[in-house]
């Protein structure tokens, strides 16, 4: 897991800079191609690394200097896509 | 695991002299057994006490709660009881079962249990000359205290009157699994070793999210602390007593740096809801942790949500700053509680956060749990291995969690929203801002109540 460092709108979001998580539509979350079409919207280098969960989402693998913030904002104007995301890390909360 | 009865001590007590002198002792055991097996008062109604119910009763000017229908009687000794002879001259067809007395004299009776406890005590005074007193028998509450040797050294159990909890707890243990998702537990040579983290039969080991393997092994030690606070056996005369007796699942979201993700939660939370529902169990999950919003996490609690599944989690540790979510999902979602935490003055420690999202809060400064028997990362920043202190809302958030899985076994019937509500409607209101502590601090016994 390799990190970068995002503003969002209240706190510093740290993510992973190779990570994506797509989310589709509920509509759209039984179609066989989907996975295949999310795909071909991304850099050619650009790997599934699990495929939709029950809840619709998946987690693509990027190409080293792409930027998952930015490729996020790209997917998301595609139909079939509900959201997508980089990986935002959590931490565990001990002192 | 049989479940402790209150009251059960003296009872047996009565009749532990005669046992074998009659059939009817016997039976009365047999019945006490049953009662410790059987889930006790899985729907919410009137208290029982071997399926009789508790009443409260006026005796001698005071209000004390005792057994319907069970009168203790004392006969003079020097008369030995004739073989046939019951207790029931005096209540004739109000009689079930009579004990002969012990050695002290002492015996008990049963009656239909609809028969008012005072009507059954003056009927039982009237069986002969020789009965010197009745009464009826009065409900004896024991403060369970575990042999547990760091016992004393938990002071967050009796903090949040949880002894006084378990006294009243008689749920059962396997109808609800708490789900803690964290950096894994003590694990070595693919088995559970630690030796108040060991018991295979409500220890249950689920994904590791980190490595993409069966086995969450603890590389951090967070997670085993949190397990520990939360489930640790109790009363084996080992370490520390954890708040939950019942099913935990261990999941690992955290590695070695005790970092996470929102996919790694979304993945947890999602196999945390399919194990339940296999259990045919209720769930809580224990998040000690959190990070920024995201899709994913808000996805995941919506399924939580949607499955009936209550979420814990760790406000953060922001040093009065924002909450962290998911924890700061408690607004939004009624299945969400947000967990702050407190010092032994009942202050919030400077690290904790903050915020309007804050549900309730739980002790969070030198808690004393369990760390893994080999070296994690804890171990590198002054950490003992096996037992040692942390300090944050991670501590406190397990402890909220725990207290949620005995609510809910006990009144397994509760909605998360429900077992939620509970927990804040009986928690104790600290003096200062509700953005430090929320509803206020957790009390098991009046939750348990």
């Amino acid at each position: 897991m390799r990190a970068g460092d995002a503003e969002d709108s209240s706190n510093e979001a740290r993510y992973s800079s190779n990570k994506l998580i797509v989310r589709l539509k509920s509509e759209h979350r039984r179609d066989s191609g989907a996975l295949s079409e999310v795909l071909s919207w991304l850099p050619q280098d650009a790997r599934c690394e699990s495929e939709f969960d029950e809840l619709g989402i998946a987690v693509i693998t990027l190409p080293d200097g792409a930027d998952p913030v930015q490729i996020a904002r790209e997917i998301e104007q595609h139909e079939i896509v509900e959201y997508a995301e980089p990986e935002f890390l959590d931490s565990g909360a001990n002192k | 695991m049989p479940t402790r009865l209150p009251g059960i001590d003296l009872l047996r007590s009565l009749i532990s002299g005669v046992e074998k002198q009659t059939s009817l002792f016997q039976g009365i055991e047999d019945r006490i057994r049953a009662l410790e097996r059987a889930p006790q008062n899985t729907v919410e109604g009137p208290r029982t006490f071997q399926g009789r119910p508790v009443v409260k009763v006026m005796w001698n000017g005071e209000e004390v709660e005792a057994v319907q229908g069970l009168v203790a009687y004392r006969r003079r000794q020097e008369r030995s009881p004739m073989p046939g002879e019951s207790a029931e001259r005096g209540l004739n067809a109000l009689v079930l079962d009579t004990s002969a007395p012990d050695e002290l004299g002492i015996g008990v009776i049963a009656t239909d249990e609809h028969i008012e406890a005072e009507r059954a005590t003056s009927a039982a005074a009237e069986m002969g000359a020789d009965v010197i007193w009745t009464e009826p028998v009065f409900l004896d509450y024991g403060t369970l205290i575990p042999n547990d040797p760091f016992f004393s050294q938990q002071w967050a159990f009796p903090e949040i009157n949880a002894p006084q909890g378990w006294d009243l707890w008689n749920g059962d243990p396997n109808r609800v699994v708490l789900a803690i998702l964290d950096s894994g537990i003590s694990i070595e040579s693919g088995k559970l070793s630690h030796p108040d983290l060991s018991d295979e039969q409500r220890i249950f080991l689920g994904r590791d999210f980190v490595n993409n393997d069966s086995e969450p092994k603890d590389d951090h030690g967070h997670g085993t602390h949190v397990a520990g606070i939360a489930g640790a056996t109790k009363n084996n005369v080992t370490g520390v007593a954890g708040l939950w007796p019942g099913s935990i699942f261990i999941l690992k979201v955290f590695n070695a740096s005790n970092d996470g993700s929102n996919i790694a939660f979304e993945k947890a939370v999602t196999s945390a809801v399919e194990f339940a529902s296999q259990q045919g169990a209720r769930l809580v999950i224990n998040y000690s942790g959190g990070g920024p919003d995201s899709q994913t996490k808000r996805a995941a609690v919506a399924h939580a949500n949607d499955n009936g599944a209550l979420i814990v989690a760790a406000a953060g540790n922001a040093s009065g700053g924002r909450i962290i979510f998911p924890a700061a999902y408690s607004i939004e979602f009624p299945n969400v509680i947000a967990v702050g935490a407190i010092d032994p003055q009942r202050q919030r420690p400077s690290f904790a956060s903050q915020g309007s999202e804050m549900t309730v809060v739980a002790p969070g400064v030198n808690i004393l749990s369990t760390l893994p028997n080999y070296f994690v990362t804890l171990n590198s920043q002054g950490k003992q291995p096996k037992f040692d202190r942390l300090n944050g809302t991670s501590q406190a958030a397990p402890l909220v969690a725990a207290l949620g899985a005995l609510i809910w076994s006990q009144w397994p019937h509760l909605s998360a929203t429900e077992v939620r509500d509970k927990i804040v409607q009986t928690a104790v209101r600290i003096p200062g801002s509700d953005s430090d502590f929320g509803s206020g601090i957790i009390d098991a016994e009046a939750a348990l109540m």
